[in-house]
């Protein structure tokens, strides 16, 4: 790997965190709008989108392997990586996701007096919000920690 | 009860000894953006961290780093 500051690489990690959630939310959102509704005409873009999205969710993946073992080898930058913020911001994403994970469970509890909601569905549903409502509360911390564009003063 | 706030002088500093957040973050060995939320007053550091930056302009942390006392009052 390149020499790269630590700025540098935290955008790297923010980008390849959006990308694998950008691909994985396509590759397994469109799997299962295929799967559950009836999509008539639209069947064949929710496929490509689907097969784009796994690939997206592959190169991603990848990349993300490379850069945490790049991270292993480098303690001090790892260490600067993963700082207090870093962890602050992780901890209040766990704990938002707890909140969006259960606020859907209740939702489609709700729901099945009404309707007929198959179990495999739910379980790919809260799947699906699982892996993507951790990572997205994730940006979205660090967008606010990064929001006051006072870089350098 | 009175609300406390950690007040710092971080901006002052940096000033003082020229040197950008970036640099400071890589001497103490945080990002940039940990500099910045605590600067602006968004983050409050551990003990640890503000007394590496204590350490790293050579002032007592009580220097760098004080409460701002009656923001607001709570009475019941």
């Amino acid at each position: 790997m390149k020499e790269y500051s630590i700025e540098q690489l935290d955008k790297m990690r923010n980008r390849l965190l959006l990308f694998w959630v950008i691909g994985w939310s396509c590759w397994f959102g469109c799997t299962n709008v295929q799967k559950y509704m009836d999509v008539g005409v639209m069947w064949g873009i929710l496929l490509l989108l689907g097969i784009a999205g796994w690939i997206l969710w592959t190169i991603y993946l990848v990349k993300m392997n490379k850069f945490n073992r790049f991270l292993k080898m480098n303690p001090r930058i790892n260490r600067a990586l993963h700082d207090e913020l870093y962890k602050t911001n992780q901890q209040k994403a766990w704990a938002k996701s707890f909140f969006v994970i259960g606020g859907t469970v209740l939702l489609l509890y709700v729901l099945s007096h009404w309707i007929q909601i198959p179990a495999k569905m739910i379980c790919e549903i809260l799947f699906f919000q699982a892996v993507v409502v951790p990572p997205v509360c994730m940006l979205f911390y660090n967008r606010i920690a990064d929001s006051d564009g006072v870089p350098d003063a | 009860m009175e609300f406390r706030t950690l007040k710092n002088k971080i901006k002052i500093y940096r000033a003082i000894h020229n040197i950008t957040q970036e640099e400071l973050a890589n001497q103490i060995g945080v990002t940039r953006k940990t500099i910045n939320t605590i600067e602006t007053g968004k983050f409050v550091p551990s003990t640890i961290l503000a007394l590496r930056l204590a350490k790293f302009f050579q002032i007592p942390v009580e220097e760098l780093f004080e409460l701002e006392e009656n923001r607001g009052e709570y009475k019941d």
